[in-house]
């Protein structure tokens, strides 16, 4: 579903992301872990092309996104969250999720809203529909954000960059089994950056390993959190 | 009496103060609406005021008549639309695709050679000479107030205006994502909106309300090369008293310019005018250096 062939972004004399050969298939939920700093983001952003990539190439579905704008990306089906939750704060809980519905260009209002009545009805946030978003918790905001790509009926692969971060247990069994209900019915790819071991570890089959951004290593969790590098590459070298 | 000042006198200054006012809300919340969706300033407003005007004139006197002024108004603003998109297309969305540095440098260098472009070319076509569409409008009496017709339609046109653009904001589609797009750039995108074409709306929105200013005030003030010149200050005025980016801060900061201007020529003198606004401004940013709804940037 995707895949990225030898990517690398450097800001100046910086290496964000080097040589990063990654492959996800289709139905996949791939957790992509690491230290701070090991380029997780700056990956997410030369996916969905918020930034350019040095060199590389990255292919969804079989065709390559690059040269692509930010917006066609989306209409293809490649959608993300932001790690600091980006919503449209002065609009309310349902026009965040109308809008992402109407961005991608399809449906009529009607669905639309029979879409966001049903998504707000599971995720709990019902009672919460005609508030301004900046009302949400930090929680509340980051399912906001989650739901938004589930609006879009021709999603196809998700990227989620830290969605549990500051959020409650309660929210983030209900963001997980959203994660998990999507992933089955609809057979949509996920790629979760977290630091949350357990929630990964419930989600994902497979996690990558990103440190001073390279793949460190690739596998089940188990097997990753067992490997000496990696152990480094999180608690420094002097430790093992 | 107040003051010294006759009561009858006062009341008629306020009302045609409040009735400017509209017109001046109308400029400044073109430009605030262009700052707030694409965050950069159009300096060259004040000439979308004037090629409105110029439009406008060129409509009732060639074609149309001073009795059809209101058929004149919606084509004036159309034609403004179109031109402003084209010019968002040509001239400022290259700093948006290529990798431009200093942005809002840039948007400054380019929409004040436009001022300047604008305005010489209306001075080449049509010479200093001085113009006005007429009006047939019959001065009213309110109470006993004299109302001149002619204001009095361009406010009542202004306040037409204003709801037409709460409602395309409120209720469209593309008012949605225009919001959107006012609160983070990177987002809308993300989420499937090709924010390009939405800067061209935009732009040709924010100047077709200048234009529509214009418009209406065609037969009130005068149409020729220049005339864009202090509507220009008074918008700006007033975006910095309402402060940059808000709304209602440009319709409230607009209504209170033409009061504190009405109250200003009462008490003081009418000769003036245009510098109320200014001691007004001062004694704001005194006060509240944001503006009355501005909000501190916050860096990052």
């Amino acid at each position: 579903m995707l895949e990225t062939i030898g990517l690398t972004k450097r800001f100046g004399g910086l290496f964000a992301n080097t040589d990063i050969n990654l492959s996800i298939a289709e139905g996949e939920i791939r957790g992509l872990i690491g230290p701070n700093g090991a380029g997780k983001t700056t990956f997410i952003n030369l996916l969905t092309g918020v930034e350019e990539p040095s060199s590389g190439d990255i292919w969804l579905a079989g065709k390559t996104l690059l040269g692509q704008v930010p917006y066609t990306r989306a209409r293809r089906g490649l959608l993300r969250t932001f790690q600091v939750p980006k919503l449209f704060r002065n609009m309310t809980v349902l026009e965040n999720l109308l809008i992402q519905h109407f961005a991608c260009g399809q449906g009529t209002q009607r669905d639309a809203r029979l879409r966001a009545d049903g998504l707000l009805e599971m995720a709990g946030l019902t009672r919460l529909r005609d508030s301004p978003a900046s009302h949400l918790s930090g929680g509340q905001q980051a399912l906001l954000q989650l739901l938004g790509g589930f609006m879009v009926e021709r999603l196809r692969c998700y990227l989620l960059d830290e969605p549990f971060a500051g959020v409650n247990p309660i929210v983030k069994d209900t963001m997980v089994e959203l994660i998990h209900q999507y992933n089955r019915s609809r057979g949509i790819t996920f790629l979760i950056v977290s630091h949350e071991m357990s929630v990964i570890r419930q989600l994902c089959s497979r996690v990558t390993v990103l440190a001073e951004g390279k793949v460190l290593i690739e596998g089940a969790l188990d097997e990753v959190t067992a490997n000496a590098q990696v152990i480094d590459a999180y608690l420094g070298k002097t430790w093992s | 009496m107040l003051l010294g000042v006759d009561l009858q006198l006062l009341s008629q200054y306020v009302i045609a103060g409040l009735m400017i006012g509209v017109l001046y809300a109308l400029m400044a919340l073109g430009v605030t609406f262009i700052y707030s969706v694409m965050k950069m300033i159009n300096w060259s407003m004040g000439q979308f005021y004037m090629l409105g005007s110029f439009i406008q004139y060129l409509l009732v006197v060639r074609w149309l008549g001073p009795d059809l002024w209101f058929v004149a108004l919606p084509i004036t603003a159309a034609c403004v639309f179109v031109i402003g998109a084209i010019l968002q297309l040509v001239l400022i969305r290259p700093m948006f695709t290529g990798g431009v540095e200093r942005r809002d440098e840039y948007a400054t260098v380019i929409t004040i050679a436009l001022l300047l472009l604008l305005q010489s070319l209306a001075t080449v076509l049509n010479g200093p000479d001085e113009h006005t569409p007429g009006s047939h409008l019959p001065n009213l009496t309110v109470g006993t107030l004299p109302v001149s017709g002619a204001t009095l339609a361009a406010s009542l046109g202004g306040i037409a205006a204003l709801i037409l653009f709460a409602v395309l904001l409120r209720r469209t589609w593309v008012g949605l994502a225009l919001r959107a797009a006012a609160q983070s750039r990177i987002a809308v995108q993300t989420a499937g909106v090709d924010l390009m074409r939405l800067d061209m709306i935009a732009f040709g929105i924010g100047v077709a309300l200048a234009a529509i200013a214009g418009a209406l005030l065609a037969p009130v003030y005068l149409v020729y090369p220049t005339n864009g010149a202090v509507t220009t200050t008074k918008g700006f005025e007033i975006i910095i008293i309402g402060g940059l980016g808000s709304i209602p801060g440009a319709l409230v900061g607009g209504l209170l310019l033409g009061l504190v201007e009405a109250l200003g020529s009462v008490f003081i003198a009418p000769a003036y005018q245009n510098a109320y606004g200014f001691v007004l401004l001062i004694a704001l940013l005194l006060i509240r250096p944001t503006g009355l709804f501005g909000e501190r940037l916050r860096a990052a």
